[in-house]
């Protein structure tokens, strides 16, 4: 198990040059650049700007010094810093971090919390109206289009309600009930898709492991239902619980931008987007390399689980 | 398969995924014929009109009847949604599979190339492609193939690497079968259940990220009427004019819903020990 | 809008509040004229949303798009434009003129403090040009002070200008975009003025998180006494313009500048906000790339021209809240056209437009394609109206939607990779500014290519220091540019404001953002 943690553990760096090389190459090959922004069209184009412009950028060297440079600097732990606004790319995303890891967060426990105890109801409920009315709910649910949500339940709130949500963000350290007001929403926004996808997921599983023959074993063997259930079925279910689980990090660090978009909340993906938008290298690298880590971090966590709960998993 | 049917009510309600999905397609195959005008017919003066006989959906800023184009974007969101998660389906499946199944230097190859693609947020990776692709519909439908290629790969292998272990996998390999015959006989079965779940779930937000694409430009080019498109035209116009929204909206919802009842229905008949019997 | 019948409720809400509006209306309108007779009420914080930014502070590097510039919070120029258009002393006291046109003396404002302390001399105006010019940096602003040969500093408080020849723009380009004076110790020390702004201007730089927020404080010792009047001010960035709305509508936002106009149908009803109008200077249009066929041909530009029905795209791009629109658009009062002067070209007529493309050659029109950036509203839709227009004399434009970054490549020199696209500008307020650059043989930033006669005329325009003669000038130019249709001017959207009905803000018809300065609140 030891020995299955380091090689694991170790296996990510190899990702993480792959992921660097990929948002490198990536970046370069939509065209535009940031020159070309800033000159713009009611700028004065001249020949000798744009060649000192792209100097100072950086860009007249050529890919592979480019590259080893940025690599150069990220391992020494520097991000580097945004073209277009000149702080530091890491400033930029810890100031955005915050939100958009407690707003995953809060999302994937909505998900967590409503989906997997539905599930199990269901599957437990198999064919009855309370199994078909969870399922149809939350096929629903999964139907409706996260961007269209919001904005309808902003302008329902507005013009019913009279109240807006802030645009402020409150961090939950200075006032916890300000900012679970503004965090609220949004998680369900986001939440309430991926709980479906869990529920789903549970509901599954949990059914065709109840089907198998252990378990048909373990009943015939005269273990009470509950025992049956929790004891057995709910194990054996968690195996490919945890890899949706994992899947839906995944998925929610990038729905995150939609919701981010939506509600204006300041996050990383929003953050992204934009740096995408500005032809900002340096941004758009830092930034999707530490999303990636960190994603990378819970897909660890994720198979060290997994690898706990089956032991016949093992690294190849 | 008969015996694979089971009570009535889960039966209706496959029966009506089914209904619903062949609904959508056949909106999308005859749309010329059934849609009342051309959806890109503009008549300004009819602009932002309140559904009413002429036009039973509205119409929207620029005159253009909802419904129609409600109608012929069918056409779209299949289109999209069904190729790009067909490849998806296919080439992660694949990959997962033989990745899960072999184990060793493949499945590391496999698994890394699907991390790093896996570590962009899902959004920012289909924009990425689409941006270097170019814009229009075929470009979308492979930058969202090669987005969710990754999750299905991942889906695929963890059920993969459990069940190779099992007896019934054991047992055909000291039988002496071949690996192509215990991976699609013995594995794939088992593990389609997850896969067909994913898919079906996968349809919805490629419809979505056609949608968000189709914003930033990425995807369908105006005047052409992807639901998306038309969700997007009328988010400022919710206020004033709310049925540009909902009707599109309504669109996705039907359609996705009906392919998820058909998810549920085609996972219930494919569990391999249903088969058996 | 309302023809079919509403859920009981909704209408007598409706009703109410309609007859609480009007009634209101005259009252905040008495109220108004009140105020305006009470002096400021000083103090507070002002709240401002918009749903796009600069993507830096830079007051040289950054490109002149008015609407978002942020150069009037934090820097003065040494002349600026006045809120009804007129060119007025700012740094700069007084100014004089040599007898040939040729030397510039400006006499500058003693006393005034950068917001390091330091006090402000002729010689950071200087610095401030050369940055601008400077051929190796990047500034945009090259063309507005490109008449300036040299410059010197007699004494602390004098600046003497050479230009090689008599202009006509000179003080427009001094009150134009890039023409900020910054402290040059501040720019050695940090690199750039990107993330912080140190000025001489009404408001001192406090905080600033890109994409978000900037939080600025009052200029305690600014040289114009007793502004501004509030104490704070906070831009936010709201992205969804229907967030704006709600914000205003709740009362958590003062103030906002509309993307999209027709947002004000949704609040002019709206007792709890006042809704300010004004002509803008920037304006939509559809670019051609002269230097592809069949555009080459003026025959099938003025088919083009006479296949779009202007009115109609501004009904659809703007909700019809603006004017359509010549060469210089009305909010450049003592220079533009009426539009009726136009009228032959304006007038939309597709039988002469058919028998023009016949003329040039296409009977049976042409496939082309037209560019539009998909996160411009007014682009979009202006797009798709003008597309079916086309349509209809045979000319088959395919949009193509194309993401900014990718846009701009293509469009600037020296690639013009484009037939039509659809642009949108901020304009100019002096015609020499707006047009030259742009439209010069020397420069041809736009369009690529220029036209010898209206060159001569542009060269003349530049030199004619008379008011009279040069609104001869560029008259005719406006009337050639048409004529020849070297670009199809469609419409300038009105500059719409809404404010809290407690709020008291006037525009500018540069940029709103000089409104900060005399803004005030009445709680």
């Amino acid at each position: 198990m030891r020995r299955y943690v380091l090689v694991r553990t170790l296996s990510i760096l190899p990702t993480l040059i792959g992921v660097s090389v990929a948002v490198f190459l990536m970046i370069r090959l939509i065209p535009g650049t940031i020159v070309e922004q800033m000159i713009g069209t009611e700028g004065t184009y001249s020949e000798q700007s744009m060649r000192a412009l792209r100097a100072f950028f950086g860009l007249d060297q050529p890919i592979h010094v480019q590259y080893g440079r940025w690599l150069g600097q990220v391992l020494r732990g520097d991000l580097g810093t945004s073209w277009r606004t000149g702080l530091p790319v890491l400033q930029m995303i810890t100031s955005r971090l915050q939100v958009t890891l407690e707003l995953t967060l809060g999302a994937m426990l909505v998900a967590l919390a409503v989906g997997i105890p539905l599930g199990i109801v269901s599957a437990r409920r198999e064919n009855t109206r309370l199994d078909h009315t969870v399922r149809v709910v939350s096929l629903f649910s999964l139907s409706i289009p996260v961007f269209w949500q919001a904005t309808m339940l902003i302008l329902a709130t507005s013009l019913w309600l009279d109240w807006a949500p802030a645009v402020d963000f409150v961090s939950p350290f200075t006032s916890l009930r300000a900012n679970l007001a503004i965090i609220a929403l949004p998680s369900l926004a986001l939440g309430t898709a991926v709980a479906a996808v869990f529920m789903r997921m549970t509901r599954s599983t949990l059914l065709e492991v109840m089907r198998q023959d252990y378990i048909r074993t373990a009943r015939a063997k005269g273990l009470r239902e509950p025992a049956v259930v929790w004891g057995h079925a709910l194990k054996n279910s968690l195996i490919p619980l945890i890899t949706v689980v994992g899947v839906q990090v995944g998925y929610l660090l990038g729905g995150v931008v939609v919701t981010e978009e939506v509600f204006t909340l300041p996050g990383v993906g929003r953050l992204i987007l934009w740096a995408v938008f500005q032809r900002d290298y340096p941004l758009v690298q830092g930034t999707i390399l530490f999303v990636s880590l960190l994603f990378m971090l819970s897909n660890l966590l994720v198979d060290l689980v997994y690898a706990y709960v089956d032991p016949r998993i093992r690294y190849g | 398969m008969a015996e694979a049917l089971r009570p009535l009510l889960r039966n209706r309600l496959v029966l009506f995924g089914t209904a619903l999905i062949l609904l959508v397609v056949l909106l999308a195959a005859f749309a010329d014929l059934v849609a009342p005008y051309d959806p890109t017919e503009m008549k300004v003066a009819d602009a932002l009109k309140r559904p009413s006989a002429p036009h039973p959906f509205g119409t929207d800023r620029f005159g253009r009847d909802v419904l129609s184009r409600t109608i012929h974007g069918s056409r779209i969101a299949l289109g999209v949604a069904l190729s790009s998660i067909a490849i998806a389906f296919a080439a992660g499946t694949v990959l997962g599979l033989v990745g899960g199944y072999t184990g060793g230097w493949p499945d590391l190859v496999i698994g890394r190339v699907m991390d790093v693609l896996f570590s962009f947020p899902t959004l920012i990776l289909a924009i990425g492609i689409a941006a270097m692709l170019g814009p229009g519909l075929n470009n979308a439908a492979l930058a969202i193939a090669v987005v969710y290629a990754p999750l299905f790969s991942r889906v695929a292998r963890g059920p993969v690497i459990a069940e190779r272990e099992k007896d019934h996998v054991v047992a055909a390999q000291g039988l002496g079968a071949g690996w192509p015959r215990v991976v699609f006989r013995h594995i794939l079965p088992n593990v389609l259940a997850p896969l067909i779940v994913q898919a079906s779930v996968s349809l919805a937000f490629a419809i979505l990220i056609e949608a968000s694409l189709s914003y930033l430009g990425l995807g369908t080019q105006p005047p052409d009427p992807s639901w998306g498109t038309m969700l997007n035209e009328g988010r400022t116009y919710l206020e004033t004019a709310p049925w540009m929204s909902i009707f599109p909206g309504l669109a996705i919802m039907v359609a996705v819903f009906g392919f998820n009842l058909l998810g549920d229905g085609l996972r219930d008949i494919l569990d391999p020990q249903l088969r058996g019997r | 809008m309302t023809d079919a019948p509403r859920p009981h409720s909704q209408i007598s809400r409706r009703r109410f509040l309609s007859l609480a509006a009007a009634a209101t209306a005259a009252s905040t309108t008495a109220r108004r004229a009140a105020a305006q007779a009470r002096p400021p009420r000083l103090g507070g914080t002002f709240i401002s949303a918009k749903t796009t930014e600069a993507p830096s502070l830079e007051p040289v590097l950054e490109q002149a798009l008015g609407r978002i510039r942020l150069d009037p919070i934090f820097y003065n120029r040494l002349v600026e434009w006045s809120a009804d258009g007129k060119l007025e002393p700012s740094l700069a006291e007084s100014w004089t003129t040599s007898a040939d046109g040729k030397v510039w003396t400006f006499k500058l404002r003693r006393g005034v403090k950068f917001h390091n302390g330091r006090e402000f001399v002729a010689d950071d105006a200087k610095y401030s040009y050369e940055r601008v010019l400077d051929p190796k940096g990047s500034s945009g602003g090259r063309g507005y002070l490109s008449a300036i040969d040299t410059m010197e500093t007699p004494d602390k408080y004098t600046l003497r200008v050479h230009t090689k020849q008599p202009s006509a723009s000179l003080l427009a380009g001094m009150a134009g975009g890039w023409s900020s004076i910054i402290p040059k110790e501040v720019v050695e020390e940090k690199g750039d003025l990107r993330r912080i702004a140190v000025g001489t201007g009404p408001f001192i730089f406090q905080e600033w998180v890109p994409q978000s927020y900037l939080k600025a404080r009052k200029n305690p010792d600014y040289w114009d006494k007793g502004k501004p009047y509030v104490d704070a001010l906070e831009l936010k960035v709201i992205p969804d313009e229907a967030n704006i709305i709600a914000q205003l509508r709740t009362g958590n936002v003062h103030h906002a500048l509309l993307e999209d106009n027709k947002n004000y149908l949704l609040v002019k009803d709206d007792k709890r906000l006042i809704a300010l109008r004004a002509p803008r200077l920037g304006f939509d249009m559809v670019m051609i790339n002269h230097g592809r066929k069949p555009f080459t041909d003026v025959r099938v530009r003025q088919a083009i021209s006479l296949a779009v029905d202007r009115t109609e795209v501004l009904q659809v791009a703007a909700s019809g809240l603006g004017s359509v629109t010549g060469p210089l658009t009305p909010a450049m009062k003592p220079w533009a056209l009426p539009v009726e002067t136009f009228k032959e070209w304006y007038t939309p007529n597709p039988e002469r437009a058919k028998k023009l493309l016949a003329d040039a050659g296409f009977p049976r029109g042409f496939k082309t394609t037209l560019k539009v950036i998909p996160t411009f509203p007014t682009m979009v839709a202006g797009a798709q109206v003008i597309a079916a227009q086309l349509k209809k004399v045979g000319v088959d434009a395919q949009i193509v939607q194309e993401e900014y970054g990718v846009w701009i490549k293509a469009i600037i020199k020296p690639s013009f990779d484009y037939d039509l696209t659809m642009n949108i500008t901020t304009g100019d307020a002096d015609p020499d500014s707006l047009l030259y650059r742009r439209f010069h043989s020397v420069e041809k930033q736009w369009n690529n290519d220029g036209d010898p006669e209206i060159d001569a005329l542009l060269d003349q325009g530049k030199l004619t220091v008379d008011l009279a003669k040069r609104k001869e000038v560029y008259d005719k130019v406006q009337r050639l540019m048409v004529e020849k249709a070297i670009q199809i001017w469609t419409f300038a959207p009105d500059m719409i404001d809404i404010t809290q009905s407690s709020v008291h803000y006037d525009q500018h018809f540069t940029t709103n953002y000089y409104g900060f300065r005399t803004a005030w609140l009445e709680r």
